[in-house]
């Protein structure tokens, strides 16, 4: 699931190394149009609707948040 | 439509939303520090209709118009209904992707008595250049608070509210007290210029660039610009966004290296009216 989720961070941001250990929001790696577009494709590649009120910056901020929240939204590890 | 009086509130709307499990389609990005400052000077209502949420933020004599919703599908008679209810009203609202992805869009609106306002296309590029020289230091300087009404004051009189999204006093002091906002005075100590930009992390985003129009073609924007880029050489990506149809300025950004993205943002207006350049 690790590797799916930086694939899909590296289709919307080419141009950034996702899988450094680092706070994508506190980077600027990802803004709020990102992380819209981010819920939108998790959503449909996992079969899934994100929670909206977990649609908030610290829970796209690392890999493991957006891992710790496809969890929480059914995805099966 | 109703006060919205906590961040909280506009989540749970999107709440509602997600939970049809329909899809979900938007054009209101959460800014927290830009919602928590609607919310705290009652900028900001919220209606629901059908599967769609519009979010409503006051400015002067129109609204912005937001949204929330599942699909077009649904989109499409929410959207007839709302500007039923608000017919006397004048609602700005930006679409904003890439443009195969929003000429649905684009058009549901056109649809409901909205037309194209203009077009802004986002620029970047990827820093990995030398150190950028910056002539002229002495007149460049950081906003303080008097020079930041300055600011205020010549975003009001020469920018487009409906095109640019204008900021308030308090955005623009919190910009000054973080040394985003670039100032050029000459020896009269009038501002002749400015450039306010965000700094995060690896991202700094050029918000506003300006030159008094009685001090052009002396090499002040450039300086600006110069400044800008020494002062984000920390970060690895740079972008603004830029008026589709100003081919000399896309043309002098690409000579700095910059290059047009796939994300534009079409605004519209439930006016017939243009953007004058």
């Amino acid at each position: 699931m690790k590797n799916k989720v930086i694939n899909i961070l590296t289709e919307i941001r080419p141009e950034f190394n996702f899988s450094e250990d680092t706070n994508f929001i506190e980077q600027g790696m990802l803004d709020s149009f990102d992380v819209v577009n981010l819920v939108t494709t998790l959503d449909e590649y996992f079969g899934i609707s994100i929670d909206g009120m977990d649609i908030l910056p610290e829970n796209f901020a690392s890999i493991d948040s957006i891992v710790s929240l496809l969890i929480k939204s059914g995805v099966k590890q | 439509m109703i006060q919205i009086n906590s961040v909280e509130k506009i989540q749970n709307l999107i709440k509602i939303v997600k939970e049809h499990k329909k899809g979900y389609l938007t054009n209101f990005f959460l800014d927290i520090m830009k919602m928590d400052l609607w919310i705290n000077l009652d900028l900001l209502e919220f209606e629901e209709i059908g599967e769609t949420v519009f979010f409503c933020r006051k400015n002067k004599g129109f609204y912005n118009l937001y949204f929330t919703t599942t699909s077009i599908d649904y989109f499409i008679n929410d959207l007839a209904y709302f500007m039923s209810k608000h017919k006397d009203e004048l609602y700005v609202t930006d679409i904003v992707g890439k443009y195969s992805n929003i000429s649905g869009l684009k058009d549901v609106f056109s649809h409901r008595g909205f037309f194209q306002y203009t077009s802004l296309v986002r620029m970047s590029r990827i820093i990995n250049g030398p150190t950028v020289e910056v002539s002229n230091k002495a007149y460049l300087s950081f906003a303080d608070k008097e020079k930041a009404i300055d600011v205020h004051k010549l975003l009001q009189n020469y920018f487009d509210a409906y095109a640019e999204q204008l900021p308030l006093l308090e955005e623009i002091n919190a910009w000054a007290e973080k040394n985003r906002i670039i100032v050029y005075s000459d020896d009269t100590k009038t501002l002749q210029g400015f450039l306010i930009y965000e700094l995060t992390g690896q991202t700094s985003y050029l918000r506003y660039w300006f030159v008094h129009p009685d001090n052009r073609e002396k090499k002040i924007g450039s300086t600006l610009l110069r400044k800008y880029f020494a002062d984000s050489q920390g970060s690895k990506r740079q972008l603004f966004w830029v008026i589709e149809s100003n081919f000399n300025a896309i043309k002098r950004y690409e000579h700095f290296g910059f290059k047009r993205e796939t994300l534009f943002d079409i605004i519209m207006i439930n006016k017939d009216i243009s953007y004058e350049e």
